[in-house]
């Protein structure tokens, strides 16, 4: 058994550890959307409507869209320095009045291209009363301590307990978006965000703005251009409507009106219309046993919280006097779209458990219970054991040793349960007056293939935030001591990007590092279309690293994926020594003449050299790609082709050290992607041209694509390399 | 897997971004599978490339019994699988055809790092030598045991899954893995332990 153990063990570290190109990956998120909507589409659905229909395709993608567009609010003002109409209505104002607002009354019709409009009405009372009306489809009424779903299709009711105990009304989709803007959205949307006043909609009374934005991360998809017109109320700062239109304004799509008056009690009444059927009621499942220590021993005052999925929607109890505890769950007539997520920690004990809840429709009482080794459990008499959980102490300072007070230091790792990663954020701790924190009770999941990862996140006003500085524990090691020194904030880095020619460089990455500690603060901007960048805020090292990476190529969507001026350079780097005092700082960047050369020699099984055999050329792990910009070719008389004009690329990895970058040579049949389909989407001029190649594949088609993978290494520009092709095997 | 679920629920509503969330948590390791199977970059791309296709035709209407990652891995391993049947051949899909023609370079200046085993290379592991010896072993193995030892050894995939998604029962793919990991060590003869 033990060779058996070690032979898996093997097997696993030699597991190989790939990375898709990102050609591949554009290349195929480009036809599995395309697969999609094919799939989903009956067909001829202009891109807006498609766009329309998968927000209108989910009742939470629906509603979400009133809080999407408050959020957007939220983001266009903050974008235009937080006046949205230059003078008397500032976001700050705007935000708390909303957070004032005790009842509200949300009326959002939306207009689906060729379907008929639905109404959502959502009535709320912050003090714990709420009632939403799905149109003709069904009614929810809350008021806190029952819950009644009424079905008009059905004509069924049905009495629930209420849930607001796991999901309090101020924290409802409609509210809570006002309230508490997303910051991911932000990051997300802000790219493509604008925001315009618009005078003749505008009066004393109120402020009318259209905006316009993205919805999609360029990263992962397409964004997709969303604008409308969104009304504020000059004198309370209330937030009147929003409007959401096709991208020429010419079609409404949706309205969203927003009320706040008074609401009559009789809204809230639990009353089950006439000739409606009630059906039995149904009593929230219920999980009960003890918290028990490590000798099975019941621990007083462990806390034990249900997490629904990665929100915050989730209610938690205390274990009394021998551990014992009783928690309920969401009932599973509720659309959970998650499983719940079962955490126990005491801070006396110092341990920490987790169950896993999974939702299950067929069972009588909607749950399964797991255990972290996938074990079903019983509902009733589940011993949380708590388990010895790490710790991270420190303490955080400025950069002469100072203990900075108040600052906010959060678990941010992952954690890896049930075959997955999934984000933590179990605990966080606020330093004292000497800057000293204290993270417990992290849980220590995981195995050799899938380590858990823990990560700091440290945020202080004045101060730059440190994101994510990762700790790494040794095996049986439980507890580590992390200092983390912040830089102060403030310093802004403006410049500008240029090829070697002098032409201005649109969007190129552009990162900023601080003292070449990337772990402590790095960011990345993309170049505007004059070439230029600004870093605002950013930390106050004593030297700032700027790079434009010119390595790499970042595509926003199928619209400019092929971009015939794009050329690979090496990365450029500058380090600007920062000056007491001085705040803002200028660079130029101007990428160097690419001059390696990467000859390659085809030969067949036979040794016998093979000419007008495509060759191409392709960067793996940086570039994304395909490198369109003519590093491809035929073979000569000699069996030869000569690359030339090669940029010679180092990446800096994570481990801080630079390694060589490799890149690829093929020979034969290349990706995949060069095909007549993906031809046919390069610009008219280049199709010639990969015609070419795409041909020259064909006519060799009957040998087997083999390939190289060439390093380059500091100081050398010259690199040779021979590759063996052979006829593919009947 | 709870952000799996989530991300399918998105997906069958037919929001393109949740498929691509999928596409960005599982690529690399499907892609590692697929040329872990096959022993061929290009064709592990094109593997990887038919399933997710496939996976987004079926927006509207899929399932999820198991884990995601799992059904990805089996249906990359059943796609890799009729790739070594029907298209290339036993021999053909040998890395060594393309390890060796990746290999024979020489230097004026700087040559890859060819190791001299498949495609390993890329990706920068230092294989060490008995590494590289079980991986030789592996690859000697009979097509099913290879799967199921990779599928569930090197991306624990359970048994469970992968014969429920390859339409054979536990107990068949519980032979198979310990027939293989039994070959495995009768192969390295010691030589691991």
């Amino acid at each position: 058994m033990k060779g058996d153990k070690k032979t898996r063990k093997v097997l696993r570290d030699g597991r190989l550890r790939l990375r898709t190109s990102a050609e591949m990956d554009e290349r195929l998120v480009g036809e599995m959307l395309s697969a999609m909507k094919r799939a989903k589409s009956a067909g001829g659905n202009e891109r807006e409507q498609g766009i329309w229909r998968i927000i209108m395709g989910s009742g939470i993608m629906r509603a979400a869209v009133i809080g999407m567009v408050l959020v957007i609010v939220a983001i266009c003002v903050g974008y235009f320095g937080g006046s949205p109409d230059g003078a008397s209505v500032a976001w700050a104002d705007v935000m708390e009045a909303m957070r004032e607002v005790k009842s509200v009354h949300v009326k959002a019709t939306l207009y689906p291209p060729g379907e008929e409009s639905i109404t959502e009405e959502i009535y709320a009372r912050i003090s714990g009363y709420l009632r939403i009306d799905e149109g003709d489809n069904s009614t929810v009424i809350d008021d806190g301590s029952e819950r009644l779903t009424i079905s008009h299709k059905e004509k069924e009711a049905r009495f629930t307990a209420s849930l607001q105990d796991y999901r309090p009304v101020a924290e409802h989709y409609a509210i809570e978006s006002a309230m508490k803007p997303v910051e991911e959205w932000a990051e997300e949307l802000s790219g493509g965000t604008a925001l315009e006043r618009v005078d003749e909609e505008s009066s004393d009374e109120k402020v009318a703005y259209r905006f316009k934005y993205q919805l999609g991360n360029s990263e992962y998809g397409f964004p997709q251009t969303t604008m409308g017109t969104l009304v504020i109320e000059a004198g309370s700062n209330l937030l009147l409507s929003v409007t959401i239109t096709s991208l020429d304004g010419s079609v409404v799509y949706g309205e969203v009106v927003y009320e706040y008056g008074e609401i009559d009690d009789e809204i809230f009444a639990m009353v089950v219309p006439d000739g409606y059927e009630v059906l039995e009621r149904k009593e929230r499942a219920k999980v009960s046993g003890r918290v028990v220590d490590g000798d099975g021993k019941g621990v007083e005052g462990a806390v034990v919280k249900t997490v629904y999925g990665n929100s915050n929607w989730g209610c938690s109890v205390v274990s009394g006097v021998d551990g014992e505890y009783e928690i309920e769950l969401v009932p599973y007539e509720l659309r959970l779209h998650n499983d719940i997520v079962v955490w126990a920690y005491s801070e006396d004990e110092s341990g920490w458990a987790i169950l896993t809840i999974f939702v299950n429709r067929k069972d009588i009482a909607g749950y399964y219970l797991y255990n972290r080794d996938n074990r079903e459990i019983s509902k009733s008499g589940v011993e949380i054991r708590l388990e010895k959980g790490r710790e991270i102490c420190g303490r955080v300072t400025d950069r002469d040793g100072k203990g900075i007070c108040g600052a906010k230091v959060e678990f941010v790792g992952r954690i890896y349960m049930h075959g997955h990663y999934e984000f933590g954020g179990v605990t966080e701790a606020i330093t004292d007056s000497e800057g000293r924190y204290f993270l417990r009770n992290l849980p220590n999941l995981g195995n050799d293939s899938h380590p858990s990862e823990y990560r700091v996140k440290v945020k202080a006003d004045g101060y730059y935030p440190v994101y994510g500085y990762r700790v790494e524990f040794d095996e049986g090691e439980y507890l580590k001591d992390v200092d983390l020194a912040m830089y102060r904030a403030g310093i802004t880095v403006r410049g500008i990007v240029k090829g070697p020619g002098g032409e201005v460089l649109g969007g190129r990455g552009v990162t900023l590092g601080v003292d070449g500690d990337y772990e402590m603060g790095s960011l990345g901007k993309r170049t505007n279309a004059d070439g230029r960048f600004e870093f605002k805020n950013y930390a106050a090292g004593e030297k700032l690293v700027v790079k434009a990476k010119f390595s790499e190529k970042n595509h926003n969507g199928p619209d400019n994926w092929i971009d015939d001026d794009y050329r690979f350079y090496s990365d450029v780097e500058k380090v600007i020594e920062v000056v007491d005092g001085k705040m803002e700082y200028e660079v130029e960047l101007v990428a160097e003449e690419p001059n390696c050369v990467v000859e390659v020699e085809v030969v067949d099984g036979d040794g016998e050299r093979l000419i007008g055999f495509p060759v191409i050329l392709e960067n793996v792990t940086v570039c994304h790609g395909l490198w369109e910009a003519g590093f491809w070719g035929m073979t000569d008389g000699d069996g030869v082709y000569r690359f030339e004009g090669v940029p010679h690329i180092i990446k800096l990895l994570p481990n801080k050290l630079p390694r060589p970058d490799t890149m690829k040579v093929a020979a034969g049949r290349v990706h995949r992607g060069v095909n007549a389909e993906w031809v046919m989407r390069i610009d008219r001029d280049k199709l010639r041209n990969y015609g070419e190649l795409v041909e020259a594949v064909e006519r060799w088609s009957e040998y087997e694509a083999s390939y190289v993978y060439v390093c380059m290494k500091e100081g050398v520009t010259e690199y040779r390399v021979k590759i063996v092709v052979r006829k593919k095997m009947e | 897997m709870f952000e799996d679920k989530r991300l399918v629920r998105r997906f069958n509503k037919g929001d393109g971004r949740a498929l691509c969330r999928i596409y960005e948590r599982h690529k690399d390791r499907l892609l590692s599978l697929a040329v872990s199977l096959l022993n061929d970059r290009s064709g592990g791309e094109d593997v990887v490339h038919d399933v997710f296709v496939k996976f987004a035709e079926s927006a509207g209407g899929f399932k999820l019994t198991g884990s995601l990652g799992g059904y990805l891995a089996t249906c990359v391993a059943n796609r890799a699988r009729n790739v070594n049947r029907g298209e290339r051949g036993r021999e053909a899909r040998s890395g060594k055809v393309i390890g060796s023609a990746g290999c024979v370079g020489s230097a004026r200046g700087e040559v890859g790092d060819c190791v001299g085993y498949g495609v390993s290379v890329v990706v920068g592991v230092e294989f060490c030598e008995e590494v590289e010896e079980l991986m030789r072993a592996l690859d000697e193995l009979p097509e099913e045991q290879r799967e199921v030892v990779v599928l569930h050894v090197q991306y624990d995939v359970t048994l469970v899954e992968i014969g429920r998604m390859m339409g054979v029962s536990a107990n068949t793919i519980g032979s198979r893995y310990r027939y293989g990991m039994d070959k495995l060590r009768a192969m390295l003869n010691g030589r691991i332990e």
